[in-house]
């Protein structure tokens, strides 16, 4: 007897946020474009009612990144996870060159209308890529995201790692081993 | 209005007499919101909303307004005292927070719509696209200040909503994250630029001066003015309103 296949029944898992908007797909250019699925698709600040949807879409796009790290680029340099309950604080381990560290990121009240902040207390006292923060004390620097701004009300925490703490740990960590601290 | 105002009431352009009615906002009292701060206070305006989450830090003291016995005092503080000296007319609300975050945010949602005018004089991009969003959403005017990270150029951007173009307009790294790659700061990159107090005066008097003419209706507000220090230049862009822009246009997606 033949299988019918029956869509509505498989392919969601319980976990999987309902709206994760494909944002992008019509321009795929560059490598980054890759990560178009790191987009959400609910714009909710983390006082909002409809946070939750957000945060589900948040988590859900992280699993995906970390997928992607694992399987493709075979290098899982970033684990986190929410440690609040209102999903608005996510600590982790952010790992470089052998090493791991500690990593902190807060979403502050107006999140996504400005990226997360992110601390990673021990690389803090290595370099001057960082910034006072009026929550997290120092934070590392993302001024330089004035020359090709590219976060939107849609960009994903998990954009953000792949976007911004990829690059600044990479350069940390050049800039100590050049200097033999590492 | 008392003697102090002297010579302001002998300005034929408009009648700066009724700046003691307006409201304005400074968010980030650095170097340039000092400026700005002190400035706007000897033109008699009626009140000034500062917020600025920052204690005022040695390096600081190389531009204007904060003095050495002020070091670790919160900047909204320690501009206090300053502002009611220069003027005692002036009153001064402060907010000691990060305007992105909890009671700053509150303040911010609470003070903007209630001020006639906004000065953004912050350093980070992210905020400043926070603020421009903000201010279009409650329609109040938003003048934007900025110094290169050389320390010799700046530039003024005047948002009026609906009518000018506003902060994410006519920047097309903005609109399409691939437009443009992330930057790789592997040479270099020191997150504390260069500040000269020279340009910074340049800067937040030409953001004041564009504030007058929002305030008080005179003249033609420049949308954008950029500052050339090397060569002592001033330059006008007249842009135009983007109508798929994200936050101001019509066409919105």
């Amino acid at each position: 007897m033949a299988y019918r296949f029956k869509p509505t029944a498989v392919l969601l898992p319980a976990a999987m946020p309902l709206r994760i908007r494909d944002y992008g797909e019509a321009h795929l250019k560059t490598d980054d474009d890759l990560f178009y699925f790191l987009q959400c698709a609910t714009v909710a600040t983390p006082g909002e009612p409809a946070w939750s949807d957000r945060a589900a879409e948040e988590v859900y796009a992280l699993d995906r990144f970390i997928e992607y790290l694992r399987f493709l680029e075979k290098n899982e340099w970033i684990s986190i996870r929410p440690t609040s309950a209102a999903k608005s604080r996510w600590t982790g381990k952010v790992r470089n060159a052998g090493k791991e560290w500690d990593i902190e990121l807060v979403l502050k009240d107006s999140y996504p209308h400005v990226p997360p902040a992110c601390r990673i207390p021990e690389l803090m006292h290595y370099t001057d890529r960082k910034v006072d923060d009026g929550v997290l004390g120092l934070r590392i620097c993302d001024m330089h995201m004035e020359k090709t701004y590219w976060w939107d009300d849609h960009a994903s925490l998990a954009l953000y790692l792949k976007r911004e703490v990829s690059y600044w740990v990479q350069s940390v960590v050049k800039d100590m081993r050049e200097k033999g601290w590492l | 209005m008392t003697d102090r105002y002297a010579r302001l009431r002998l300005f034929e352009h408009a009648d700066l007499s009724k700046l003691a009615k307006k409201r304005v906002a400074i968010v980030g009292v650095g170097g340039l919101g000092a400026l700005s701060a002190e400035i706007l206070a000897r033109l008699g305006v009626g009140q000034l909303v500062l917020f600025d989450y920052d204690t005022v830090e040695e390096a600081n003291l190389n531009r204007l307004v904060y003095r050495t016995d002020q070091v670790g005092v919160k900047k909204v503080e320690a501009i206090r005292g300053h502002l009611r000296a220069a003027n005692p007319d002036v009153q001064v609300v402060s907010h000691p927070y990060d305007v992105t975050d909890g009671r700053g945010l509150k303040a911010l949602k609470e003070e903007t719509p209630r001020c006639d005018l906004v000065l953004g004089c912050v350093d980070s991009f992210a905020v400043r696209l926070f603020l421009n969003a903000m201010c279009v959403q409650s329609r109040v005017p938003l003048i934007d200040g900025g110094a290169s990270d050389d320390g010799v150029n700046g530039s003024v951007h005047v948002v009026i909503p609906g009518k000018t173009a506003c902060y994410r307009c006519n920047r097309p790294a903005l609109k399409d994250s691939s437009v443009a790659p992330p930057v790789r700061r592997e040479n270099g990159g020191a997150c504390h630029f260069t500040s000269l107090p020279t340009t910074m005066a340049v800067i937040a008097s030409l953001q004041c001066q564009e504030g007058l003419k929002v305030l008080l209706g005179f003249g033609s507000v420049a949308p954008f003015l950029m500052y050339f220090g090397l060569e002592g230049r001033l330059e006008r862009v007249d842009w135009k309103r983007d109508p798929a822009c994200g936050t101001c246009g019509r066409r919105r997606r």
